[in-house]
């Protein structure tokens, strides 16, 4: 599952390669620790409510809120087995509080239903999520009496954190801000892609227990489809810009012949193409980025993107920003210098010269005759 | 159309030609990206049909508390099942108002149904963890009778039994259990529906169709998967209608330019006895016939573009669960909006082109 998901900013405690040790007593241990300002243990379940895909989280619903800097909409008393919806699966799925739903097993088939007493709100994805207690949490999701999926945490010393845990014994990786993942006895996670060739060339079933791989395989896969379709969105993008430039510069080789009938060498031109393509460059990156910006948080939520259960927040980058502009001013310069070569092997003469911008049109009564 | 016409139509300009070049790059990302999300469709669907999904549930619509099977018709069904009745309740019990949700069971073995429990025809069977929670929160163990109001009725002092001697693993501790006959007693047009059938195995497809049943996946990651796949996959339907426009407005820019480059060739054509129509014609079907040839070209562009991406995937440490297959519906949706766009966008530069002569007087020098 995306990292965003799991953890949001915090810190977060996922089960190692050994023995099981995201549990109660862990999350405990934890609350008790002097460093560790709050904890959050929960199980994440996939599944389904109306053929929509959602994600059930099991939480405890006060400590939740604290880690999303949500709210409530719609308040309720927290009550044993039931479920609060957040504020956009609420509008996704035309749910009301007092609503009752199906709700299904995320790695076992499981068949429950759930009183929807609560509306939260949450600025995070989370705000697409159903909360359950951990009840239900662990019959959706399989898990033992005591076990959870994971535990989020918010601490001012990640290194004390880690020596606490490595003191503890517990088989767990530890994540978070500005903390490179840390494998405390355990192996480091492995790597899915080895099984996916397996499963991709095996014959015959695969064993249940595979399903998480399998689910983890799908989600980051979504990469190789974003990125290839980011990829062919670039190609048309930088077609175009190529286009529009050519167009731009065909107007402007009986000036290029001129300047260098004049004396101007090949140096001078591109520095010259430089100073002048370089401003618009930028000046239409920065828009055209912008206005897109602004575009989808104008069609926000009636246009808004769901992956994976989740709408796609619009969010203000700066380097995702920057990169586009980046990509589009490079792209620019380049066609530019691409086309001022072809220009400069031509003979200022022929330049100069008025030739038509477009090839003369064939004779119509050839055309005519066959 | 005549052939020399036709000859005009097809004839490409340096321009036309650079218009179909990018309409090929327009139906090239339309058919990549949709290559790339039917290939992860494919691959998800690759893994989840060999992971074995337990039992399966079939109900009506997308709820399972809202779906209606005709009981009727479930003496028909053939082999083995379970018809399921669910309704959410308030159980009055000691001293406590509990939102439950109360079940009812009934198995069916060559069309014949029984009911196993609860015995009586009032009883109320609590589950372990339904009474657990009353012990819980009223202090005192759970009372021998108690009230449950349902479809608007209030029934009381019906006997609380023991729960039940099996339960299947697909169904949670906190269920009350009831017979069929009582909630069909209750409310005949609410009680008597059945809301889902579960059975070992699928049911024939002839029976699923005929009793308009949709199948619910107990095993939520996979149908969560899918179900996102499915979104990503409509979301470019939106792509489409982007590239559609866009493909509009290239064929209306290039057809405009080109009708007013050939003012004098088409007064020659209309000197030469061609009519307004014919004139019409040969630009509309040069715009079809530009378009054509660039969404062919973007599409074949598309194919080899999504299998670079897949190929070079794993070089760059992404892992990779698209298994691509012929985008024959990309394609005929590429070819098709192609079409579509450039068929309307050509219809003003070609009907100014039909009208230029009478309007403007141009005439061939």
């Amino acid at each position: 599952m995306p990292a965003r998901i799991l953890a949001g900013d915090a810190y977060l405690v996922t089960q190692g390669s050994g023995a099981y040790s995201i549990n109660e007593s862990l999350a405990e241990n934890l609350t008790l620790h002097a460093g560790v300002e709050a904890v959050s243990p929960e199980i994440l379940s996939l599944g389904t409510v109306r053929g929509e895909p959602f994600v059930v989280r099991a939480a405890e619903p006060g400590s939740f809120l604290a880690f999303e800097g949500g709210e409530w909409v719609q308040p309720a008393a927290v009550g044993n087995r039931t479920a609060y919806a957040g504020e956009g699966l609420v509008r996704r799925l035309g749910l009301a509080a007092g609503d009752d739903v199906t709700v299904v097993g995320s790695s076992v088939p499981r068949i429950a239903f759930v009183h929807i007493a609560g509306i939260y709100r949450t600025a995070t994805p989370a705000n697409d999520e159903l909360l359950v207690d951990f009840p239900m949490g662990r019959f959706l999701s399989g898990l033992g009496a005591t076990a959870f999926h994971s535990i989020r945490l918010r601490t001012s010393d990640p290194a004390a954190l880690l020596s606490f845990l490595r003191g503890l014994g517990a088989s767990v990786h530890v994540s978070g801000p500005n903390l490179p993942r840390a494998d405390i006895a355990s192996d480091p996670p492995t790597d899915e892609r080895i099984s996916n060739l397996i499963l991709r060339s095996g014959i015959g079933g695969a064993p249940r227990d595979y399903l998480s791989t399998a689910v983890s395989e799908a989600t980051t896969s979504v990469a190789v489809v974003a990125y290839g379709i980011a990829g062919l969105l670039g190609v048309l993008v930088a077609f175009g810009i190529h286009a529009a430039q050519a167009r731009a510069f065909a107007d402007r080789a009986p000036a290029v012949g001129v300047l260098r009938a004049i004396g101007a060498g090949n140096r001078w031109m591109r520095r010259r193409l430089f100073l002048e393509s370089f401003p618009l460059a930028l000046g239409a990156a920065v828009l055209g980025a912008g206005l897109g910006f602004l575009a989808e948080n104008w069609l926000q939520p009636n246009a808004s993107l769901v992956i994976f259960g989740h709408e796609v927040l619009v969010a203000f980058d700066f380097s995702t920003f920057a990169l586009v502009v980046l990509a589009v001013v490079g792209t620019s310069m380049l066609s530019g210098l691409v086309l001022l070569r072809g220009t400069l092997a031509t003979r200022p003469m022929e330049s100069i010269r008025e030739t038509p911008a477009v090839e003369s049109l064939q004779s119509l009564e050839v055309v005519l005759r066959g | 159309m005549p052939r020399p016409i036709l000859r005009l139509a097809t004839r490409f300009t340096r321009r036309t030609r650079a218009t179909a070049w990018a309409i090929a790059f327009a139906c090239m990302v339309l058919v990549g990206a949709m290559s790339l999300a039917d290939g992860l469709a494919n691959g998800v669907g690759s893994v989840a049909n060999r992971i074995g999904t337990g039992p399966a549930v079939y109900i009506q619509g997308n709820e399972l508390l809202a779906s209606a099977i005709d009981s009727a018709a479930l003496s028909n069904v053939p082999g083995d099942f379970v018809a399921i009745r669910a309704h959410p309740a308030g159980l009055e019990i000691n001293r406590l108002t509990l939102s439950v949700f109360v079940v009812a069971l009934e198995s069916y073995q060559d069309g014949v149904g029984t009911i196993a429990f609860p015995a009586g025809p009032r009883n109320v069977s609590l589950d372990v963890g339904l009474r657990a929670q009353i012990e819980a929160e009223s202090g005192t163990p759970v009372a021998t009778s108690g009230n449950v109001s349902l479809f608007g009725l209030h029934l009381t002092d019906l006997p609380i039994v023991a729960p039940p001697p099996t339960r299947s693993e697909l169904f949670p501790d906190n269920w009350a259990y009831v017979r069929p006959d009582l909630l069909i007693a209750m409310n005949a047009t609410q009680g008597g529906p059945v809301q889902a059938i579960l059975a070992a195995a699928p049911l024939d497809p002839a029976v699923v169709a005929s009793l308009r049943l949709t199948r619910l996946e107990t095993l939520g990651a996979i149908g969560f998967v899918r179900g996102s796949i499915a979104e990503v996959q409509s979301s470019l339907m939106l792509l489409a209608l982007v590239i559609a426009v866009v493909i509009g407005l290239l064929v209306y820019a290039a057809m405009s330019l080109e009708v007013h480059a050939r003012a004098r060739e088409i007064a020659t054509l209309r000197s030469l006895g061609a009519s307004p129509a014919a004139v019409a014609g040969v630009y509309e079907a040069q715009a079809a016939v530009l378009a054509l040839a660039g969404a062919i070209l973007g599409s074949a562009l598309g194919i080899v573009a999504a299998h670079a991406v897949v190929s070079f995937a794993p070089i760059l440490g992404l892992p990779n669960l698209v298994i691509l297959s012929p985008p024959t519906p990309a394609i005929v949706l590429a070819m098709f909006i192609s079409v579509v766009a450039a068929a309307l966008a050509g219809l003003v530069p070609s009907r100014r082109a039909a009208v230029l002569v009478r309007t403007k007087g141009v005439v061939p020098s």
